[in-house]
């Protein structure tokens, strides 16, 4: 085509004649028109040929969706046990138990709410001075405690068990109030602590909690701060 | 041609959006349906877990789909098109498009969604008269500047601890501030009980009623913190004490 075209071209040109010229410039631009008209007719001709086609596979398909955003399921609500062990201020060691629920706030941020009962022994003062000496009766030896704490994870990471098998891990600080019943009585009660979690699932954690409580007591001696450890392990279940 | 391509991935992410997470069939729990999105940014980073301390592993391209598995907080774990799973930010996901090409709307919570929101509940530590007290609220909003409250708490002094219950109602004028003055009212009782060391007969109960001033404070996401002063009028058997009070507290509202 590109020789017909110099043919014409350049086999015309010893004879130039401006009529000439400029009818069989449009001839020639009427010739190229219709080529680029014919050759993108065909490209559109291949695509139409896709696009019917597309159409009818779509139209079946395309329902308006139920689904929406809102309906992504989150697990920032949890409910968990633990156990470990209590030492009360004067009064010895002892098992506790307890119940917790939480509420992942932020990232950052959680909110814990926590129940436990414990069991004092007898002090060493009890212990020494034979079986009639008791400062406290059987039912005020009940330790109780309820608090709501605010948690901060200060250090996310991840457990690194195998080659193959990775947990997800916070370590965490917590810090706030409650009450705790002890000795027959209600007592304002500061809690200070740390803790260290392995998310298993993100349905599941697994957590060691180090907790001070902190509280006044006149059992022993009038106004004396007592600090009560806890160290306990438990789990929670997020939903 | 693209755009059949395109066509074909998004059937392709329609047909398998009703795979729910093998994870949670096992638990139960389960989600029926996810919502699949197409990246619409060069590309999305995936970390490894649900915080920004976490290791970006893999990147889903553009024009790709994931697949949105659930949130925790404001983190997004989502599968990429060759199966991985891991946790994208919602800040990321805001460059994504839903299959009809509508720029996605994530469920993202705002200072707006607290003056629209009617249901609280929080917590609140201080002090009446130096004797140290927490309380429990649980709040309803039921015009933009006129809330009401239940509280229930305990005092803690030398001699007795309180619990107390009333019902405040909170005038909030100015919520469009980010610091929201607001006015109590309140009305309730004091319940009584004396401390071992203190000998006293039928500590009993008392009726109160209360005013205060305070503010709240829009901390982020679903929190507000809350500053009060307020007084207590306490009716005695022949007589009105007047107690001072402040008090802060987290409100977390829904």
């Amino acid at each position: 085509m590109e020789n017909w075209l110099k043919h014409i071209l350049l086999g015309r040109r010893d004879r130039p004649c401006l009529a000439a010229v400029f009818g069989k410039s449009v001839v020639l631009l009427s010739m190229c028109w219709t080529i680029l008209t014919v050759s993108a007719s065909g490209v559109n001709a291949a695509e139409a040929v896709d696009k019917p086609a597309a159409v009818q596979v779509i139209t079946p398909e395309v329902k308006p969706r139920e689904v929406s955003e809102a309906d992504i399921d989150d697990e920032i609500f949890g409910v968990g046990v633990y156990a470990g062990i209590l030492s009360i201020d004067n009064f010895g060691s002892e098992p506790v138990y307890g119940v917790s629920a939480m509420f992942h706030a932020t990232e950052d941020f959680f909110l814990q709410f926590n129940y436990a009962v414990s069991q004092a022994d007898k002090t060493s003062f009890e212990e020494l001075s034979g079986e009639n000496v008791n400062l406290l009766t059987s039912s005020e030896r009940d330790y109780t405690y309820y608090n709501l704490l605010l948690g901060y994870n200060i250090f996310p990471g991840e457990v690194f068990m195998t080659s193959k098998l990775t947990f997800n891990s916070d370590f965490y600080l917590v810090a706030g109030v409650g009450n705790t019943e002890f000795g027959g009585e209600d007592n304002f009660t500061t809690t200070l602590g740390t803790g260290y979690r392995i998310v298993l699932r993100d349905w599941l954690t697994w957590q060691i909690d180090f907790r001070d409580h902190i509280f006044k007591s006149d059992i022993i001696k009038s106004d004396q701060t007592t600090h009560n450890i806890e160290l306990s392990t438990g789990v929670t279940l997020f939903y | 041609m693209k755009y059949l391509m395109r066509v074909v991935l998004l059937l392709c992410s329609v047909s398998s959006e009703v795979h729910s997470n093998d994870f949670f069939d096992f638990t139960g729990i389960g989600t029926a349906d996810t919502v699949v999105l197409e990246v619409a940014e060069p590309y999305i980073e995936m970390h490894t877990g649900p915080g920004r301390g976490y290791p970006v592993f893999n990147v889903v391209e553009q024009g790709e789909t994931i697949e949105i598995l659930k949130h925790k907080a404001s983190w997004y774990k989502i599968r990429s098109p060759d199966n991985k799973t891991g946790w994208t930010n919602a800040s990321q996901l805001a460059h994504t498009l839903k299959p009809t090409g509508i720029p996605v709307d994530l469920p993202e919570i705002n200072h707006g969604d607290y003056l629209k929101s009617s249901w609280r509940i929080g917590f609140t530590g201080g002090q009446i008269e130096g004797a140290n007290t927490f309380s429990i609220t649980a709040g309803y909003r039921p015009l933009s500047w006129l809330g009401t409250e239940l509280e229930w708490g305990k005092i803690f002094d030398n001699s007795v601890t309180s619990d107390f219950y009333g019902v405040n109602l909170l005038m909030e004028p100015k919520t469009n501030w980010l610091v929201t003055p607001y006015v109590t009212i309140g009305a309730g009782q004091f319940s009584f009980n004396s401390r071992q060391k203190v000998v006293v007969e039928d500590a009993g109960t008392a009726d109160y009623l209360s005013a205060g001033i305070g503010a709240n404070y829009y901390i982020g996401r679903n929190f507000v913190m809350r500053g009060e002063y307020r007084w207590y009028s306490v009716s005695t058997d022949d007589d009105r004490v007047g107690l001072n009070s402040w008090r802060i507290g987290l409100n977390i509202f829904f």
